[in-house]
């Protein structure tokens, strides 16, 4: 027999070795197991995703979200105005003027 | 009891129904994923997972196909899932020194055999379960539903959600492919 032969029969064999093959056969104590992993789901994390993947919280959480960033917009563009007009007069009332102490001298020794 | 009337009791959260469920599967799915992953403790997860992925998305059930469909087709996905996440992992197993632990690295089924095959054989289809590693997903799982798990075409063409013609074009291909692996191999190991 050549070689070449050799190795088709050798292909041929096993191609044809799953022939008659058995199925394999599960875990007999599958459905505890799964019971299980099911119960620790529910106690961990799991209600807690199962929660916020509700539709009704998801929009709800959201809608939150978008409302907060909306205010802190709105409240931050009044705020500067008002913030710099009452360090204005503070510094005013004070004649707190950065370029004062320089020109006084009084970093000097 | 009939298909329909089954899923209306596991909608319900009848859990005797799904229990009877994973009892009357759980070979079926078990051998599935042991074929397609090749690996004891990777198919035995697997077979779990399908079961509690089925018992969550029952709700999501329509009904449009058998349920053998419907939990093969979870099968398939988890299976092959689980062998992207390996293959991600032995490409990127360089890394693992690096940033966790030697435990976390993946292990290439080395010379599986499936428990079901017949004594004499064995040596042979440790060859031919190592080549069906090599072949693209598709022929992979359309070769292996055949092969192991003995689906007909028409079965294998609803798990994989194409036409018949479509199975018998992948087989062929697999076959082909598989043919050429195997050459390749007793060529390079004439002892075996």
């Amino acid at each position: 027999m050549t070689n070449k032969n050799q190795v088709q029969d050798q292909v041929a064999k096993a191609m044809s070795s799953l022939d008659g093959i058995q199925p394999a056969t599960a875990n007999p104590h599958l459905y505890t197991r799964i019971k299980a992993k099911l119960e620790q789901e529910k106690s961990s994390w799991g209600w807690l995703a199962a929660f916020l993947s509700r539709p009704i919280v998801a929009v709800a959480l959201v809608a939150t979200v978008i409302l907060i960033n909306i205010l802190t917009i709105t409240a931050n563009r009044s705020v500067p105005e008002e913030t710099t007009d009452q360090l204005v007069s503070l510094a005013q009332d004070y004649s707190f003027q950065p370029s004062n102490i320089l020109e006084n001298g009084f970093n000097q020794p | 009891m009939t298909d329909p009337q089954f899923i209306e009791l596991l909608r319900k959260g009848d859990e005797t129904a799904f229990h009877q469920l994973v009892e009357d599967w759980k070979d079926r799915i078990y051998n599935t994923a042991l074929g397609l992953v090749q690996q004891a403790e990777d198919a035995e997860e697997i077979t779990q997972d399908v079961f509690i992925i089925a018992w969550k998305s029952v709700q999501q059930f329509r009904g449009e196909s058998s349920i053998q469909t419907w939990l093969y087709k979870i099968a398939v996905h988890q299976s092959l899932d689980c062998i992207r996440r390996r293959k991600r992992k032995k490409r990127f197993g360089f890394l693992v020194p690096l940033f966790g632990s030697e435990e976390e690295q993946e292990q290439e089924p080395g010379n599986f055999l499936h428990p079901g095959v017949q004594l004499e054989k064995k040596q042979e289809a440790q060859v031919l379960f190592k080549a069906i590693r090599k072949l693209p997903e598709q022929q992979r799982v359309a070769y292996s539903l055949q092969k192991i798990e003995g689906l007909a075409i028409k079965e294998i063409a609803q798990v994989l959600e194409t036409t018949d013609g479509a199975v018998e074009a992948l087989l062929n291909r697999a076959k082909t492919n598989l043919q050429k692996i195997l050459s390749s191999y007793y060529q390079t190991h004439r002892d075996d």
